[in-house]
């Protein structure tokens, strides 16, 4: 199993102020898959993901990936873990203003030896003809598309993405899916999809649904609808 | 207004920034107000005790006494004259003191403590000398063999320079001094110490109605009584020169032999003009940490706005006055300011700040004690300069800022500068993303850029005040080609002492920068051994030495137009070339040129050099130095520099560190947000540093490579301001090492700096990101 989480629990605050945020949560991802995991706003998702991420560490449990425990990790460890395998998309893109966007790509580019060809990767998402702009110029459909060819450059094994279309309009947020799939499918990337919105679920290979903490539902999809036919 | 409760928490969250900017303010207010108060103190010391000792209007001497009659006569024009008769006496110890007979009228001395010597046996000296010799008052010094009970000390307004001779560069107060006795302890001094010859100066003040010309006019009527004396050189000299005894015109023979006004007398008022440098000094190293200081507020705030435009932007959108968000960002910087240049003016004024640097100031000078002197400008300038200048700038910046729409600040808008577009395809990742970094924080940049160049200037200053000094007591150790220097009292026309060389010389006036100083025409022997170089043989040209050529800025070809005071006349000289020699100011001719010059006869001489001690009578000598006592004197000038050599040196450095923390740390503040992205993909802490740190490296390097020049353009302007008032010449020429030198301290700072904010990049932690996401 690529990914392996066991029995992860994770608390903020002290004594009687203290808020279970992840209350032993368990589950495993194979390798090539995408995996959504819904939930409402505080029910835990993003910190699960951040646990997967290296960013968050865990009050008990173990997250275990591609054979590697993460959890226990020094910084150090850690960010050679998050350098060699993986690869975030963010909700709010999180692109440096002041480089165009092919040098944002390139911030990612430098961490890998075996790192994609930009210029195929710029073709790819549509961003050829902006390259050379910055963040600010373009739009947030745009941004985005570069953030996701940021992550991908380096070729990372687990694709980590917050609320990727959380800020898209539906045609943009549906192109940015489409594009997501397509990456899976070209270079089997693992993808994790952290989001409220139900309808990606629908072109997930598995999905978990996180209440309160706890794993509400953790289901195996077979019945996968193509990115590009989803109504957002 | 509950927002102010934020003030303290951004205090507390930024405590480091502010406590950097806190001592900017506080050690450049320290600096500002202790170098100005301690300036405005001795001033006004110095100022208070010139007119109650009514210091003279200038002085004469003569070769023959002035009888009764000729002192009435021109006491009856309104002048004021009073005879300040001294002469040479060395003590045990080998120093040299020159006693007064106490003064009554004219340069009144000032007790600084005890009381004045009445006995025959009791002597007031020179506070610094005493303080040299560690001397006491109830303490014994003994001069040529007769012990005087020392019952006071104290300072004279007529030399408030101890310079020996009026030519000399520096004064050294363990070696030459001045004391006082009363008439009858002259008396009986001048009998221990017959065979030394004796000076007669008189010291004068004029009605406002009378100029110095009108006196001179008076004296030059005056006849040469030989009667008035006993000393039977003078009488030699006229018999020699005139083949007769008695009674001459003035035709015949000039009895004065120099006339010299106060502003000419280089041991009157030269601490005054060398405080008032240091008070426009203070004033100027305030004014310059003021406009450093201002453009890092501005920097400051115009950073806190964009970073929290969105919450501006909220504050707008729900009815807040952009007054009260103005007022509200403003109080901290204004607070802080005050209380810096509260505790920068207190601590400047105390003893610690004005002691420290008024020893400095007058370390050189005999001045009386000196009295705290508040000037009610100066303490306004140090603690509302800053808090004023911090609101101003900061409500600029805000108004400028906050005149966005609530929009634009919630949407976190920024205008887009071409710049930051520009293309740097080609160039390799790190070097384009430190270009970037650097171009977004090119404020930031440019506050560190004017930070080393202020750092670098203040380091040239203090290296090369040092190297100047310090190399010149080298150029006189070397440079003088004797050991000795005999001054002879009349000139001579007798046989030369075996193993000496005759000189003539003559000292005339320079006025520059409205300062006047005396350079000294020495006419050398033809083929001399001790000055092996071609001088010239026009008597409307001269060699100028190289040390008064520095100083005055004089080249072959040039005029150098001297007076002469006694006679009243210019001498317009051509620069026929520049020769070697820095002690001093000297300019000079062949000797039968300056005698012709001069119109005295073919074989005199007033000056004797010598490498070993002469067998002369000492009643022809008027003075003697020694090569040792100039070099020394010139050791004394340093070690009295060194604590304002040191005090520059240092605020570099508090320069450097403190400008260079504040920008670089502020980079990494706003750069926090992506360098903890950057985390997250993987980045390594050096990785991270070599990203956002190390472009300032560039920076660093560029501006120090700016800077070097720029700094000895600057000096090379305000450095004969520094020494105007230096009676030599000091070549302003940093060698290849100083500026090397200086290039390390600079980088060493920065690399102190990086280092030091290493630790705040290695606690940037992948939160920050998820801080913003949640």
């Amino acid at each position: 199993m690529f990914l392996t989480v066991e029995n992860v629990k994770k608390s903020y605050g002290k004594g009687d102020a203290a808020v279970k945020v992840l209350d032993g949560v368990s589950t495993q991802l194979e390798k090539g898959k995408i995996c959504t995991i819904l939930g409402p706003s505080g029910s835990g998702k993003t910190t699960l993901l951040n646990m997967i991420g290296g960013l968050d560490t865990a009050d008990s449990g173990k997250v275990v990936i591609d054979g590697k425990q993460i959890t226990g990790m020094d910084p150090v460890e850690l960010e050679q873990y998050r350098r060699e395998y993986l690869g975030f998309i963010f909700q709010f893109y999180n692109l440096i203003p002041n480089l165009t966007l092919r040098e944002n790509i390139q911030v990612c580019e430098y961490l890998s030896k075996e790192s994609l060809d930009i210029d195929e990767l710029l073709e790819t998402l549509g961003l050829t003809e902006h390259q050379k702009k910055m963040p600010p110029q373009v739009s947030g459909g745009q941004q985005q598309r570069c953030a996701i060819a940021r992550a991908l450059v380096k070729n990372p094994r687990l694709l980590l993405c917050d609320e990727p279309t959380g800020a898209l309009d539906s045609h943009t947020a549906q192109e940015i899916l489409v594009l997501l799939e397509k990456i899976n499918q070209k270079y089997g990337t693992t993808i994790i999809i952290v989001t409220h919105n139900t309808v990606i679920q629908e072109m997930s290979h598995k999905l978990i649904r996180i209440r309160d903490g706890k794993i509400i539902e953790d289901s195996e999809r077979t019945d996968l609808r193509p990115a590009s036919s989803l109504i957002l | 207004m509950v927002l102010n409760k934020r003030i303290f928490r951004e205090l507390k969250a930024n405590f480091a920034r502010y406590l950097a900017l806190f001592m900017l303010i506080t050690g450049g207010m320290f600096a500002c107000i202790a170098l100005s108060s301690s300036a405005d103190s001795v001033v006004t010391s110095v100022k208070d005790f010139m007119e109650h000792s009514n210091v003279e209007d200038g002085c004469f001497s003569v070769f023959v006494p002035l009888s009764d009659s000729e002192i009435d006569e021109l006491c009856s024009s309104g002048a004021e004259i009073e005879k300040q008769f001294n002469m040479d006496m060395l003590s045990d110890d080998g120093s040299k003191l020159r006693i007064f007979q106490s003064r009554k009228a004219i340069d009144i001395e000032h007790i600084d403590s005890g009381t004045a010597p009445e006995q025959e046996n009791e002597i007031m000296l020179e506070s610094s000398y005493a303080k040299a010799h560690d001397l006491h008052i109830g303490d014994s010094i003994t001069l040529s063999g007769k012990t005087m009970k020392i019952t006071a000390l104290g300072v004279a307004p007529d030399y408030d320079f101890l310079l020996e001779n009026y030519t000399d560069t520096a004064a050294n107060a363990e070696k030459f001094s001045i004391a006082f006795v009363s008439g009858k302890g002259y008396s009986l001094l001048r009998d221990v110490n017959k065979d030394s010859s004796e000076e007669f100066l008189y010291a004068y003040t004029l009605p406002e109605n009378m100029t110095h010309a009108q006196l001179k006019k008076l004296l030059d009527g005056s006849e040469l009584n030989i009667a008035e004396t006993d000393d039977k050189y003078i009488s030699e000299l006229i018999d020699r020169l005139f083949g007769t005894n008695g009674q001459f015109s003035d035709t015949d023979f000039n009895n004065i032999s120099f006339f010299m006004q106060r502003e000419s007398n280089p041991r009157i008022g030269a601490s005054l003009a060398k405080v008032g440098m240091y008070h426009v000094g203070g004033i100027i190293t305030g004014a310059v940490i003021l406009i450093l200081f201002a453009y890092i507020c501005s920097i400051f705030v115009i950073g806190t706005i964009e970073q929290e435009s969105q919450f501006i932007g909220a504050l707008y959108a729900m009815g807040v006055h952009r007054k009260k968000i103005m007022l509200h960002y403003i109080t901290l910087p204004v607070v802080i300011t005050l209380i810096g240049g509260i505790i920068g003016t207190v601590s400047g004024c105390s003893p610690l700040g004005r002691g420290l640097l008024t020893s400095s100031v007058i370390g050189p000078y005999s001045v009386p004690q000196v009295k705290d002197h508040y000037s009610v400008w100066l303490l306004v300038y140090g603690i509302l300069m800053p808090p004023v200048l911090a609101a101003a700038v900061n409500f600029i910046c805000l108004r400028r800022k906050l005149n966005t729409e609530p929009l634009r600040l919630l949407r976190k808008e920024q205008k887009e500068s071409r710049l930051l577009n520009i293309d740097l395809h080609g160039m390799g990742y790190f070097n384009r993303f430190r270009i970037r970094q650097i171009l977004r924080e090119l404020r930031i940049t440019a506050a560190m850029f004017g930070a080393i160049v202020m750092g670098v200037l203040l380091l040239m200053i203090a290296i090369v005040t040092y190297v100047c000094i310090d190399d010149l007591a080298g150029k006189y150790e070397n440079e003088i080609p004797y050991r000795y220097c005999y001054y002879m009292k009349y000139p001579d026309v007798g046989n030369i002492p075996e193993n000496a060389e005759a000189c003539y010389s003559k000292s005339l006036n320079y006025t520059y920068m409205d300062f006047t100083l005396q350079v000294t025409v020495m006419g050398v022997e033809e083929n001399s051994k001790r000055f092996p170089f071609e001088v010239s043989h026009d008597k409307n040209a001269v060699s100028v030495a190289e040390g008064t050529a520095v100083k005055y800025g004089l080249r072959k070809g040039d005029m150098f137009c001297l007076h002469d005071d006694v006679v009243g006349t210019d001498h317009n000289f051509k620069v026929d070339s520049i020769v070697p020699y820095s002690a001093g100011l000297n300019v000079f001719m062949n000797i039968d040129t300056a005698r012709e010059l001069f119109e005295v006869s073919d074989s005199c001489y007033n000056m004797l050099l010598s490498d070993e001690e002469l067998d002369i009578d000492s009643g022809r000598v008027l003075s003697v130095t020694t090569r040792e006592s100039m070099t020394s004197a010139v050791e004394t000038l340093l070690s009295d520099m060194m604590p304002m050599i040191i005090m520059t040196g240092v605020s570099a450095l508090a320069v450097y560190i403190s400008v260079l923390y504040i920008m670089m740390k502020m980079m990494i503040d706003r750069s926090a947000f992506q360098i903890s992205l950057i985390r997250i993909f993987g980045y390594h802490s050096n990785e991270i540093k070599r990203l956002y740190l190390d472009g300032n490296t560039l920076t660093v390097v560029i501006s120090a490579i700016i800077a070097l020049p720029a700094a000895k353009l600057i000096i090379d302007l305000i450095w004969p301001i520094m020494v105007y008032n230096q009676p030599a010449g000091y070549a302003c020429e940093p060698r290849l090492w100083h500026y090397a030198a200086i290039f390390a301290v600079t980088m060493l700072c920065y690399y102190i700096t990086n280092s030091i904010l290493m630790r705040k990049i290695r606690r940037i932690t992948p939160a920050e990101v998820l801080k913003d996401r949640q």
